[in-house]
């Protein structure tokens, strides 16, 4: 049965994810991007995770996803046929780089001939994970909610407009006197 | 009975098609959308070295260390896309060629 599953879903996520870096319009690079984390939540469930992809798809397809596709509707984002970077030194180090990350993993790979226990329960279950979390990971687990909370307060510093403020009021003064007049 | 090595291979090309993502595209927002998927890689190899190293009584390590990510990667598409967002103020496109100031 899992066996049945991972590889399809392997070939669906490698092709959705080759779709994310060549689709000329982010949108679609976004939702190809949300197939992506679905079909990854997939591969989780096939490897006994069960609580992990849940996880997957309520923060990923859930959570960042929407926030990706909040942005892109909020920017211009038109439709550009000259996507790939100009720069050929980029180009370059990226097929050289990409490539050569690639032979390291397949070399890991190769190192790691073992098969999966089959184990034929789920060993990522909640309650596995909550006991480790509430023992052995106590303080990572508390070291990312301060982690989080940073990066909430720079995103509010950095995306405070000083204008913003000017400017809504004035919007909100022409519709007042708009609705005046009508 | 999935083989680990084939599970390593799958994170890796994955990872591979990110890196390839992150330097050839000119759109910053396809920029971050290639990092996630660079995390998601990462979480799969987790997931694997998690399953190799489980036995029936434990929850091993390798399936904690996937929430952590998890938690980062949100952390970090939150400020990333305030840059998009700070970057389209300032210059009204995403194009990341536009920023040549740092050029030495």
């Amino acid at each position: 049965m899992n066996i049945l599953l991972f590889y399809p879903l392997s070939a669906l996520i490698i092709i959705l994810s080759l779709g994310v870096i060549l689709a000329t319009n982010p949108v679609h690079s976004a939702l190809l991007l949300v197939g992506a984390m679905v079909a990854i939540a997939g591969v989780f469930l096939c490897l006994n995770c069960e609580f992990l992809a849940m996880l997957q798809i309520f923060i990923y397809a859930g959570a960042i996803m929407v926030l990706f596709l909040f942005i892109v509707t909020t920017i211009d984002t038109r439709k550009d046929e000259k996507f790939v970077s100009s720069a050929k030194f980029s180009q370059a180090s990226g097929i050289l780089l990409s490539g050569s990350m690639f032979f390291l993993f397949f070399f890991l790979a190769l190192q790691f001939v073992q098969h999966l226990p089959d184990t034929g329960r789920w060993l990522g279950d909640a309650k596995g994970l909550g006991e480790l979390f509430l023992k052995s990971y106590s303080l990572p687990f508390e070291v990312v909610t301060l982690v989080l909370l940073t990066a909430m307060a720079g995103v509010i510093v950095m995306s405070h407009d000083p204008l913003y403020r000017r400017r809504s009021k004035e919007a909100s003064k022409q519709i007042l006197s708009g609705g005046n007049k009508a | 009975m999935i083989p680990v090595s084939h599970v390593f291979l799958l994170a890796g090309v994955i990872f591979s098609i990110g890196m390839l993502g992150l330097f050839i595209r000119r759109n910053l927002l396809v920029i971050f959308m290639s990092i996630e998927l660079m995390f998601n890689a990462a979480n799969i190899a987790f997931v694997g070295a998690g399953n190799m190293q489980a036995n029936l009584a434990v929850v091993s390590d390798g399936f904690a260390s996937v929430p952590f990510v998890m938690a980062v990667a949100a952390a970090e598409a939150a400020v990333g896309l305030a840059l998009v967002v700070a970057m389209y103020r300032a210059t009204g496109d995403t194009d990341v060629e536009l920023l040549r100031r740092m050029k030495g």
